[in-house]
């Protein structure tokens, strides 16, 4: 039996095409390795295995109508709503709610004929970078399990990792996406703030959260991106613009692009080994005569902390809303003021009620300039430097984590070490700039190490390019794979 | 710079969030050491920026005043913890000792 898993999505299309496999088929191939490795990955807060199998039927008995997705298994991070199907955001708080509407990005998937196999794990309301702020289940890194697959979508990065799903969404805020694509070893993308409807999407902090695809290759990337991306009159901070062709041009890799990368890179704490593969990646650039300028990257400094004031403000307003009245947990309370504080309590983790209170503080009579109005015009500052800089160069070159993946619980007692996960992918954040991780190399501990793209305002086809010409470089699918610990043994060549 | 316990309490109750045993004592120190972090921001030359709330430049788009569907009452009522006669039914605004 030929290894239905092993197939990209197009190459999915073509088999369909040919009738050399059902939907039923591939779907079942996906079911039957989530039930080999999901238990000791636990990517999933759900499976919908037999939803999953009535969905495949129908599309077969429709047979290929030439949609992009047709018959395309894929995951969905659990803080995209799904109609009538429980999502959670990983909170007590939300356990068992229903919402009674579909995100607009799950509507573009069904639309473009991709099958709906699970909702993945993150770490509560998307708030922390290794999944283990969840309030249900720990996910854990398909290529070593005793490490974090990173988060907050670690979820949708270790089911794409581990062939459980072909694609997966997840969000990104301060590199939710970008981060777990690296610690996991796929592609993880987000796009130009915009760029993707955010209807549906449990709001962290409104202005920095963007939908985005995780996925095996970059031409896979594209084609979901291409699904969903797109202007939508329910979110009105979507650019009035359909979605942008992001295949057309790939091949052409890095050719009449310039690239800057940090002038200064050995001078931020990272892994000797992040380092290494940085400083590899721009030998290779240049001996591909591809031109390479060194600079002081904007907001390298600076966007950590404008992001946790930023985002936290944003989030204790966004999450002001889960108050036991009209949806999910309710305490049993004498009064509506103690059912608010002991909802809220009860329903909470530590890590989100540490973020509500930074948020909360910061916005607070007495502090709101020296923080939130302060936090602003650093991202004035961000933005403009962001934009003087694109006046230069096409894309930006850095390491996505300063680390390969760390080890489960490692990180829990210290927030800063944890909020430092994020130092290098906040400024795209911050700028609203599209940007993309994609695999590298392994560390010498075997743990995959990602390098990351950053382009200019509404520029993902030149990024694409660039993470095109990455992956050509690195030849990361072709050398490594997940071995038999994985559970299911060797793949055979893609 | 160390948070008071009445700093504390402060933002419990503006954020409706009830901390409780030694999660309170614990969340107390990092929230102090995560303002120690974010305090950093002070130090950075900000001179002629205006505030930015917008990454780009994008305005808002406006549409007419117009009704359009929304969702059905009973579809939103059924994730409700408690509702009658198509309201959200909730525990009483005033405590009994407050009257």
């Amino acid at each position: 039996m030929r290894d239905l898993v092993q197939y990209s999505i197009e190459g999915l299309g073509d088999i369909y095409r040919a009738r050399e496999a059902t939907v039923r088929e591939v779907v079942q191939a996906y079911l039957d390795t989530i039930e080999a490795r999901e238990p000791r990955i636990k990517a999933f807060l759900q499976v919908f295995a037999e939803r999953a199998l009535e969905e495949a039927s129908e599309l077969d008995a429709k047979g290929h109508d030439g949609r992009p997705l047709f018959g395309i298994p894929v995951a969905i991070k659990d803080n995209l709503c799904t109609r009538g199907i429980p999502t959670t955001c990983s909170s007590k708080i939300l356990a068992g709610y229903r919402p009674p509407y579909d995100a607009t990005v799950v509507e573009r998937l069904r639309a473009a004929g991709a099958v709906i196999i699970g909702k993945t794990n993150l770490d509560e309301f998307a708030m922390g970078s290794s999944c283990e702020n969840s309030a249900f289940q720990i996910t854990h890194n398909p290529w070593n399990e005793a490490y974090a697959p990173g988060g907050s979508s670690g979820g949708s990065a270790a089911a794409v990792a581990a062939d459980m799903a072909l694609a997966s969404l997840g969000s990104d805020t301060g590199g939710s996406i970008r981060q777990p694509a690296s610690l996991c070893g796929v592609v993880g993308l987000k796009g130009t703030y915009g760029r993707v409807s955010r209807y549906g999407l449990v709001a962290f902090a409104s202005s920095l959260d963007q939908i985005g695809p995780f996925a095996r290759d970059v031409r896979d990337c594209a084609l979901v991106m291409e699904a969903i991306a797109g202007h939508d009159v329910r979110d009105a901070t979507t650019i009035p613009a359909g979605a942008p062709d992001l295949r057309g041009g790939l091949e052409r890799g890095f050719k009449g692009m310039r690239v800057a990368v940090s002038a200064d890179l050995e001078t931020w704490e990272m892994d000797v080994s992040v380092k290494e593969v940085a400083a590899r990646t721009v030998d290779e650039l240049i001996r591909d005569s591809v031109p390479v300028t060194r600079v002081a990257l904007p907001g390298m400094e600076t966007s950590i902390a404008a992001y946790y004031i930023l985002a936290n403000a944003e989030a204790s307003s966004n999450l002001a809303r889960y108050d036991g009245v009209r949806y999910g947990l309710r305490s049993s309370s004498a009064s509506l003021a103690a059912m608010y504080d002991e909802t809220r309590g009860e329903g909470f983790g530590d890590e989100v009620k540490r973020r509500i209170l930074l948020g909360t503080y910061v916005l607070s009579s007495g502090y709101y300039d020296a923080y939130y109005a302060k936090a602003q015009q650093v991202k004035a500052l961000i933005c403009a430097q962001f934009e003087e800089l694109f006046k230069s160069c096409d894309l930006i070159l850095l390491p996505t984590s300063p680390t390969p993946a760390f080890k489960l619980g490692e990180r829990l007692e210290d927030p800063i070490a944890m909020y430092l996960s994020d130092i290098f992918t906040t400024p795209a954040n911050i700028a609203g700039l599209p940007a993309i991780s994609v695999p590298a190399e392994l560390s010498p501990e075997g743990l995959p190490i990602g390098m990351q793209l950053v382009a200019g305002w509404g520029e993902e086809e030149k990024l694409m390019r660039g993470a095109f010409g990455l992956e050509r470089m690195y030849r990361f699918r072709e050398q490594h794979v997940l071995g038999p610990k994985a559970g299911r043994g060797r793949h055979g060549d893609r | 710079m160390p948070l008071t316990d009445q700093d504390l309490e402060h933002l419990e109750r503006l954020a409706r969030v009830k901390l409780s045993g030694e999660s309170r004592e614990k969340l107390r120190g990092q929230l102090a050491r995560i303002i120690e972090f974010v305090k950093q921001l002070q130090g950075i030359d900000t001179a002629g920026m205006e505030p930015r709330a917008r990454a780009a430049g994008l305005k808002p788009p406006l549409r007419g005043d117009e009704t359009k569907p929304c969702l059905p009452r009973e579809e939103v009522l059924a994730a409700s913890p408690d509702n009658r006669k198509g309201y959200f039914a909730v525990p009483p605004v005033i405590e009994a000792d407050e009257l």
